[in-house]
């Protein structure tokens, strides 16, 4: 264990964002350390195979997308150092990273930090939610893409997007069975978008070619379609699905089974805020999420000097616009250090606003087709789990509402909920709508759950380990 | 960890060369991973969906989020509890148990 120096810029997270960003900074000169809790880089969307597989189309061992060794080629790189398998649980002072690896943790001095912390799946609840074999979609698309383990053989996908249509190809290429895809989008809302698709043909190629898969394989896909239901001892055994009404609640009498191994819900994704609030980077509730995300200018720089945001933390517009925010917020920071002057970043950055701005119009046309409808929420029961770590259910979480509760702070000290191991993270945005319903405010009105660190649980011995300041070499 | 759900295997054979496979224990069963297979992964692979019981009803839990966020999938590995099965590779010889 040596002493390591400082660099002038940390970026946490290895994705698209962090790469590019770490990238653009090093190349301007600036030494960057890159922190990610992979153990290798890539983030989610070129989440990289263990080095020890190997595949017969090389492709693979990178995610299998065809530009993802454009990314991940860009390290390693001289400036870069790159410490994969290491959790970022806080920050002291604004300037001092807390670190920990599992065995013990480090305090890393930075001058500027771009967080590129991703996101995460939408948890959504209905009676039998939580039994083994319902996963997110990305924790399917992860089994299957970097441990080449299926899900399960029957699977039923439920939620919304066009990342269901990618799971859906990918499951049957490697030989299990979609028995259907309940898709809660009707597309009757959402042929305004269209135009924005004009010049994304890329997009559109891959979507057309998902939905040949699924033709060649009669795999039903039902629109305006929801899961409320799943059934099973030990796993879960069977589904229930209903279609939905102008709100997107179900509705009674339209119910459909299927037997099943395997139920993948993908009901968008959230950003991974909380290391973003931990610097008390200022969030804005984004209509189209129905959810949080840090607020940032055109250099995605948050409300915090220094503290810069890229990627699917900003706003779950994807790759592509991760790639891009990577490189203005590289870019940015390179500037504020004293590596790029004012002209030399004009120039850098020109090219790229006119692409974003492009980018953005898709992302926004393909959030507002896949809006998480109000009416969702109403597929959870009063026995309904809402906190599957303190096993808190809406029920409970209702009493406590009549008993006084007005946000998710008080519901959390009344009930335990968000006080668990995933602190939050999955039922803040099961009981938000929740209390907004009840207590008549709107959903932007209310606070996500207050974020202290450690934001991640992390062991005591590991915690205590950090009274002797070390340094991973 | 009693209850094997699926026969067979789920692992995809077809693109991929996994290296040589080794032991490890599942409440002293013995069962075959490869290198660079996530616990979660041997676990699924081999059928067994259920991680773990809760705490407080006793319902039963298995990998949700894939990606270290949701501590659904702990087991205890070698004897040191709450570890998270997704995010932990499996290692010759190790001993998984079940919580509770």
């Amino acid at each position: 264990m040596s002493d390591l120096l400082p660099t002038p810029l940390t970026v946490v997270g290895a994705g698209p964002a962090g790469i590019m960003a770490a990238y653009t900074a090093a190349e301007a000169g600036v030494n960057v350390t890159l922190i990610d809790d992979n153990p290798l880089p890539g983030g989610q969307y070129y989440r990289q195979a263990p080095p020890e597989f190997k595949f017969s189309n090389p492709l693979d061992a990178q995610s299998g997308r065809t530009d993802a060794p454009v990314v991940l080629n860009k390290l390693p790189h001289p400036k870069i150092r790159v410490i994969n398998k290491m959790l970022v649980w806080g920050v002291f002072d604004q300037h001092n990273l807390a670190l920990a690896d599992g065995e013990q943790s480090y305090l890393l001095p930075t001058d500027r930090v771009i967080l590129a912390t991703g996101a995460y799946d939408r948890p959504f609840a209905f009676p039998g939610w939580t039994l083994p074999g319902i996963m997110g979609a990305g924790a399917a698309l992860r089994m299957l893409k970097t441990q080449w383990v299926l899900p399960g053989k029957r699977v039923l996908l439920a939620g919304l997007g066009p990342l269901q249509l990618a799971l859906a190809d990918a499951l049957i290429k490697s030989g299990a069975q979609v028995v259907c895809i309940a898709e809660a989008a009707n597309p009757m809302k959402g042929w305004r978008q269209l135009p924005k698709f004009w010049g994304h043909w890329d997009r559109i190629q891959e979507a057309v070619a998902y939905l040949s898969t699924l033709r060649k394989h009669k795999t039903p896909l039902l629109f305006n379609h929801a899961i409320i239901g799943a059934y099973g001892k030990d796993h879960v055994e069977q589904a229930q699905i209903a279609s939905l009404d102008d709100q997107g609640a179900p509705v009674p009498g339209t119910e459909k089974q299927f037997d099943v191994d395997a139920i993948c819900l993908g009901y968008g994704l959230l950003p991974s805020f909380q290391l973003a609030a931990a610097f008390g980077c200022k969030l804005r509730f984004d209509q189209n999420l129905g959810w949080w995300a840090p607020e940032h200018n055109a250099n995605m720089e948050t409300t915090q000097p220094g503290i810069f945001v890229a990627g699917d933390l900003t706003d779950i517009a994807g790759a592509k616009v991760a790639l891009v925010e990577g490189e203005i917020a590289g870019a940015n920071a390179a500037h504020q250090l004293g590596y790029i002057d004012e002209k030399a970043l004009g120039e850098r950055l020109a090219p790229l606003r006119p692409r974003l701005q492009s980018l953005n119009r898709l992302a926004n046309a393909l959030q507002k087709i896949y809006a998480f409808r109000p009416g969702l929420v109403k597929a959870a029961k009063d026995d309904t789990l809402m906190c599957r770590c303190e096993e808190i259910t809406f029920g409970q979480a209702r009493k406590a509402l009549a008993n006084g509760a007005t946000d998710l702070n008080q519901v959390k000290l009344a009930t335990r909920a968000g006080m668990g191991y995933c602190q939050g993270r999955f039922c803040s945005v099961l009981a938000a709508p929740l209390i907004a319903e009840v207590t008549g405010q709107s959903l932007s009105d209310l606070q996500p759950f207050t974020v202290r660190p450690p934001i991640q649980p992390i062991h005591l011995s590991v915690l205590a380990s950090g009274a002797k300041v070390k340094m991973p070499s | 960890l009693e209850k094997v759900i699926m026969p067979g295997d789920l692992r995809i054979q077809t693109g991929v060369t996994r290296g040589q496979p080794f032991q490890i224990t599942v409440n002293g069963n013995a069962v075959e991973a490869y290198p660079g297979e996530t616990i979660a992964a041997v676990l699924l692979a081999e059928g067994w969906h259920m991680v773990r019981h809760t705490v407080l009803s006793g319902e039963p839990r298995g990998l949700f989020c894939g990606m270290g966020l949701c501590f659904d999938c702990l087991i205890t590995l070698n004897g040191k509890p709450n570890v998270r099965a997704c995010v932990t590779y499996a290692q010759p010889g190790d001993k998984v148990e079940r919580q509770i």
